[in-house]
């Protein structure tokens, strides 16, 4: 019987609903906030004698009590990608810098699924709340 | 709440079977629509109606109304203050999140109403009592 203990933990709030979209919108915040940040330093480069700027990725993983966390945050290689730029003054005597290893469509692919999953996170609130409305309007005149 | 909204509701359709249609009470549940603002308000006026209902039920049988929905508007109490605290946060420029302040502001919202529609029932429940044929 441990997935139906587990099913009775899950529904201990009247409002459970709420606080797992709640918990939701916060992952997926989290996440637009990372590939913004991401995007922000796609040009962003260092010289070959340090890390490239690492992108970050969270990590998600599902909270025992329902809902959803950020168990931890991914990041890139910080070697990243070696790049010929013989005018940049942070180019070493070869003309190489480092540049992060990120894959710009791959980020604004992300950028939409974070969207879409916010967004339906924000119609699951509205679901609970006309579902809580309707079952308060059970024995009104 | 920790009302828990079905054992409540439970009890109150327990305690109170039918319940045929009587002259309307002042209807505070339909314009009950607190803000984070005027939601202390709302509390103090339901918890100052429910008190007559609550020592009438309880002198009258073992059913503990009153006490269910006293530890309903502890509970409620707190949703609100921390929509109150999420709302000052929200304004001073200190929210980390939107979405904490709205559903929080949504979730003290529906405890509300949950909690006016239980005083409107008990509240309806001892005025049939009271008109009752003797």
């Amino acid at each position: 019987m441990g997935a139906r203990s587990e099913a009775s933990t899950r529904m201990s709030n009247a409002f459970n609903l709420l606080r797992v979209a709640d918990e939701a919108m916060g992952a997926h915040q989290t996440w637009m906030d990372a590939l913004g940040d991401n995007i922000a330093n796609v040009n962003t480069y260092q010289p070959t004698s340090g890390n490239a700027f690492q992108a970050q990725y969270p990590i998600f993983q599902a909270d025992p009590s329902g809902g959803v966390r950020v168990a931890g945050v991914a990041q890139s290689d910080p070697q990243g990608r070696e790049v010929s730029m013989p005018d940049s003054p942070l180019a070493d005597a070869d003309g190489y810098v480092r540049a992060p290893d990120i894959d710009m469509s791959s980020e604004m692919s992300q950028l939409i699924m974070a969207q879409r999953g916010y967004e339906a996170s924000v119609d699951v609130t509205k679901t609970a709340q006309t579902t809580y409305n309707a079952a308060l309007s059970i024995g009104q005149k | 709440m920790s009302v828990s909204g079905i054992e409540s509701v439970g009890a109150v359709s327990g305690a109170l079977p039918a319940m045929p249609t009587m002259p309307s009470l002042d209807d505070v549940g339909s314009t009950a629509q607190p803000s984070a603002a005027g939601a202390a308000d709302a509390t103090g006026a339901t918890t100052g109606a429910t008190t007559g209902a609550q020592t009438g039920a309880q002198s009258a049988s073992g059913v503990e109304f009153g006490n269910l929905l006293t530890d309903g508007l502890d509970r409620l109490e707190g949703l609100q203050n921390t929509s109150s605290g999420l709302a000052v946060q929200a304004a001073t420029g200190d929210s980390t999140s939107i979405h904490d302040y709205t559903i929080a502001a949504a979730e003290a919202s529906t405890a509300t109403q949950l909690a006016v529609s239980l005083r409107n029932t008990g509240l309806q429940a001892f005025n049939q009592i009271m008109s009752m044929q003797v």
